[in-house]
């Protein structure tokens, strides 16, 4: 129904245009690429011999796999580096049909670019690495400021050794507590990002002594540069000198950068685009074959999306193109892709996180949709609050990465507000708008009992569906004798009908009837399997131990049994949170009255809401998906099949 | 969140995993097998080893026994971790440190001796999944710039850093004195972090641990290394239970006769206390010591941070006597001359 009906697609073309042909199925972004050497193997490239032909199957004698260019990754590197240097935000990523593809002229004109941005930056961060040290420098000998000694002086003392460096604050407590004991003067003379920094001066004849004990500390030195001479101050005086120099020099360099920034940022992008591309291709020949005039491609192709691909196809010399149907394919699975309305597409994302469907299943994502959104809104059904969750809904489909999620939210705030409509319920309060339907805490019973109802018609659907599936499947075994098939239908049906009566004191079937149909199904549900059999002549009737099976078909009629009662009851959850619902408001109402105060109400009647969106929006949330998951799925749906993907850019 | 709660799961957990450790009779069995075969055999079917020894491939290895052993150190501590939050957690992940501490010393050895680090990189205690180094690109560092260069962006990048241009000797000395350092400190700030009580409990277990430390460090440094005493106080490690940073620096300025004369009127007698051989025993009275330290800790089983602190290392003992009693069985020692190198007590040792 919703699943694409798929076929294979093999190709053959010249090795000549693999480049630009996989490059525009990549920009298509609808071949889900299957291994081409297997297909090969299994005689898919069957073709008519005609003289044109001939090469072509000669050829196929003669393939070999593709060598993966890993020549991209370095060009990749470089594109984001540069990206990173200039500041470039990503636009998007368009890609046009049809353009010529000369990797190699990109790898030059990328490399270019990169010998000539990379140039300045070099010296630009080279440059910043000698302001870090002069600053830090700065830093560490703020302290010495005062001393009006040369510092070529305290180096070239005769009978003393000084030296710069760091200690941690732990070893500095250990060397003071221990002060007396050592022959050395230690001076603070600032601090540094490692910690603080000390000037030790000390005997020349104690050196080793010293800085042995300097390193049992954990000493870390700093060296004074050659170049920094005279007291502090004129070493400060210098360095600030140095300090103007760089940051001059730093300006042009930016200048130059921002300069070549504008002129190259739109085609370092561009160019980069084309990388990935590339990398895609290469990706994608892991799955191809050659041989030294022709390429062999298979995938999987929507029929629907077959012309456009022949179109752009044919536009290359040279090109043979064969379809296999699915049914030809042995041992291959073909993939799922679906394909539903607008209302209903966020909802695939539900579906998928259960399973992916089979392809030969039918897509539950219309049924889900709609039923998900009536629960939802019989659950949560308010004008104003359902209002809130649209436009969140909306903003949220906006902002990057949330669209699926933000369509979701929406959708059920819509039909939040038609319920709301019928309940008449407007931000909690009922005396607003009227109710077109019913007011749910007015009609408590009617309410659960509606809800029951309600649940029993979807199970009923989600029977007939999985009849549906099993049916497509060819699955006699399940689809007639089993719990979820024709047999437990009639089966549900017949003791929906027996209770009914009960409880409304109608003999709607008479009761011998009905008791001897329930039998006769659970007759047939245990025996199913040697049923099966017999129905299609296979032998042995039990493929497992006999009375092992019997035990567990027992047990599973219990169960079976269970499941329906409680699977039905299930659904008064449906009314049940229609009315905490409106308990929850009277509640926040209640503590509003109490508090008073206009300004005081609102704000409670506004948390209220707020939390009502949140909490309960959360928790009904939650319960729908459950009740599709639990209830139905378990009843109609496998999801075992395989997504399609077809190789494509992200964007 | 009180400490009854915090530690009623945890201590019923660490009963059940004690119950599972070797008994007295597991370890005279052990002593008695032949050959490293049967040894570890034993261990498969008796004990609770039998799960890393069962994917052991050459059972003739000790180094790879020895290395399984370890692991089931890991996997057992790594048991006792989920039940723990916060600072508790982040404690007991702190004191899991000491084994990438000890990977790394195995490796800077290795580099010391110019050996081939992917051979070191395979006897690794610590596999990826409990540690953050990236054991593969650090065993194909060439030299000792490289290894440290690897270890950027982990905490002993920078303790290390100061050594990558040192050409000199003794350097592996001072890099392995400063990660210790490191450890214990860690500890001890860690420690600082917990509930009033548990910090102060804490405190005296790792204070003592740390002043059997300084004593031996000293007691060696004054009488086989010629290390100035401002050298021996300095690489003492703070925050000692008994001993404070002045009588360390007593002990310190002071010489072998009389450090022995302060440790006698210590708790710590014991170390001297004996006419056996005080050297070769030395490292075993102080883990004996810490061993029935933690034994009785244990079958006190308070609710506090104690009763699994002192798993931990009955644990770590068990697997250290083990390890020895391999050892000495592969160089053909009696079984009475084992005893006197097992951690606990077995009948007749001393």
């Amino acid at each position: 129904m919703a699943i694409e009906k798929m076929t294979i697609m093999n190709v053959i073309g010249r090795i000549s245009d693999v480049d630009n042909i996989l490059k525009d199925l990549i920009v298509l972004g609808n071949v889900d690429l299957i291994n081409a050497l297997s297909q090969i193997e299994e005689s898919s490239f069957i073709f008519n011999l005609k003289d044109e032909n001939l090469e072509k199957a000669i050829d196929l004698n003669y393939i070999s796999a593709f060598h993966k260019d890993k020549s991209y990754e370095e060009l990749i590197k470089k594109g984001e580096e540069l990206k990173k240097i200039l500041n470039i935000k990503s636009s998007g990523k368009e890609f046009k049909l049809g353009e010529q593809f000369n990797f190699s002229e990109v790898s030059t004109s990328l490399n270019s670019i990169y010998e000539e941005i990379k140039e300045p930056y070099n010296e630009l961060s080279l440059l910043n690495e000698k302001l870090a040290k002069i600053n830090n420098f700065y830093s560490n000998f703020s302290l010495l400021r005062n001393i009006k000694i040369p510092i070529e002086e305290l180096r070239g003392l005769s009978y003393f050794d000084i030296k710069f460096g760091v200690l941690s604050k732990e070893d500095m407590i250990k060397l003071k507590r221990n002060y007396e004991n050592i022959l050395a003067v230690v001076l603070h003379t600032g601090t540094s990002r490692d910690g603080e920094v000390y000037l030790v001066i000390y005997p020349s004849s104690v050196k080793d002594e010293i800085s042995r004990i300097l390193r049992s500390l954990n000493f870390k030195e700093i060296i004074v540069p050659d170049e920094y001479t005279g007291t502090p101050l004129d070493m400060m005086e210098y360095l600030e000198h140095r300090k103007i120099e760089i940051e001059n020099r730093k300006s042009i360099l930016e200048k130059t950068i921002l300069e070549l920034k504008n002129k190259y940022s739109k085609a370092i992008e561009d160019l980069l685009n084309l990388v990935y591309i590339k990398e895609k291709i290469e990706e994608s020949k892991e799955h191809m074959a050659k041989s030294a005039k022709f390429f062999y491609l298979s995938g999987w192709v929507a029929k629907r999306d077959k012309t456009k691909i022949e179109e752009v196809l044919n536009k290359y010399e040279d090109v043979l193109i064969i379809y296999k149907e699915t049914n030809e394919a042995k041992g291959l699975i073909p993939p799922t892709k679906l394909r539903n309305l607008r209302l209903f597409r966020p909802f695939e994302s539900l579906v998928k996180m259960y399973g992916i469907p089979s392809y030969d299943e039918i897509d539950p994502t219309p049924f889900l949709s709609i039923s998900y959104m009536f629960l939802f809104g019989a659950m949560f059904g308010d004008l104003g609050q359902g209002f809130v969750l649209l436009m969140a809904g909306i903003i949220l489909s906006k902002l990057k990465g949330n669209k699926v999620f933000g369509g979701l939210i929406g959708r059920l705030g819509f039909s939040s507000m038609v319920f709301g409509t019928l309940y008449g319920a407007f931000f909690g309060f009922e005396d607003i708008i009227p109710a077109l339907l019913i007011r749910p805490f007015e009609n408590i019973n009617t309410v659960l009992v509606g809800a029951v109802a309600i649940g029993i018609c979807l199970i009923i659907i989600s029977y007939i569906y999985g009849i549906i599936n099993c049916a497509k499947r060819k699955d006699l075994k399940d689809g007639l004798f089993g719990k979820d098939g024709l047999v437990g239908l009639l089966f549900y049906l017949c003791l929906l009908i027996l209770v009914g009566g009960k409880l409304l004191e109608k003999t709607l079937l008479p009761l011998e009837i009905g008791v001897v149909i329930v039998l006769l199904s659970i007759a047939l549900m245990i025996f199913k399997e040697p049923l099966t059999n017999l129905i299609l002549k296979k032998r042995p009737l039990h493929e497992e131990h006999v009375s092992e099976y019997y035990i567990e078909g027992v047990f599973s009629i219990v169960e079976t049994l269970l499941g329906m009662l409680s699977g039905t009851v299930s659904f008064i959850r449906v009314g049940a949170f229609a009315l905490t619902h409106v308990g929850l408001f009277i509640a926040f109402e209640t503590i509003a009255e109490i508090i008073g105060t206009t300004a005081g109400s609102i704000i409670v009647l506004i948390i209220g809401n707020i939390i009502i969106i949140g909490l309960e929006g959360l928790i009904v949330f939650i319960q729908g998906l459950r009740l599709q998951y639990y209830e139905l799925f378990s009843r109609y749906y496998k999801g075992e099949g395989k997504e399609f993907k077809p190789v494509k850019i992200s964007k | 969140m009180g400490n009854k709660r915090r530690f009623t799961a945890i201590n019923t957990k660490v009963r059940v995993l004690k119950s599972k450790l070797l008994d007295r009779k597991d370890y005279l069995q052990l002593m008695e097998k032949e050959g490293l075969r049967s040894q570890v055999n034993y261990l498969k079917e008796n004990t609770a080893y039998n799960e890393v020894l069962d994917n052991l491939a050459d059972l003739d290895d000790i180094y790879e026994v020895e290395i399984c052993l370890k692991r089931h150190f890991m996997h057992q501590y790594n048991k006792l971790i989920p039940y723990f939050t916060g600072e508790y957690r982040k404690l007991l992940k702190s004191m899991l440190l000491r084994f990438e501490i000890e990977d790394i010393k195995y490796f800077l050895r290795a580099l010391d001796r110019r050996e081939d680090l992917s051979k070191a990189a395979n006897s690794m205690i610590l596999n990826e999944h409990y540690s953050k180094l990236d054991i593969n690109k650090l065993s194909k560092s060439r030299n000792l710039e490289e290894f440290i260069e690897g270890l950027k962006g982990t905490i002993y990048y920078d303790i290390l850093k100061p050594y990558i241009n040192e050409g000199q000797q003794k350097i592996l000395f001072y890099m392995e004195m400063n990660l210790d350092r490191f450890y214990f400190n860690l500890l001890k700030n860690q420690s600082l972090k917990l509930d009033k009580e548990d910090s102060i409990l804490y405190g005296e277990v790792l204070g003592k641990n740390i002043d059997l430390l300084n004593i031996q460090w000293i007691y060696r440094g004054l009488k086989f290394y010629s290390l100035s005493p401002e050298e021996l106080i300095n690489y003492t490690l703070s925050n000692g239970y008994e001993f404070n940073y002045e009588k360390i620096k007593k002990m310190c300025y002071s010489t072998e006769d009389k450090l022995k004369e302060i440790v006698l009127s210590s708790r710590y007698d014991f170390l001297f206390d004996t006419e056996n051989d005080v050297d070769l025993y030395m490292e075993r009275r102080t883990e004996r010591y810490l061993f029935y330290q933690f034994l009785n800790t244990f079958k006190r089983g308070k609710f506090d941070i104690t009763t699994v602190i002192a798993y931990i290392h009955l644990l770590e003992y068990e697997i250290r006597d083990i390890i020895s009693i391999l050892e000495a069985k592969k160089y053909g020692l009696s079984s009475n001359e084992i005893k006197e190198f097992l951690v606990r007590k077995i009948e007749g040792s001393d």
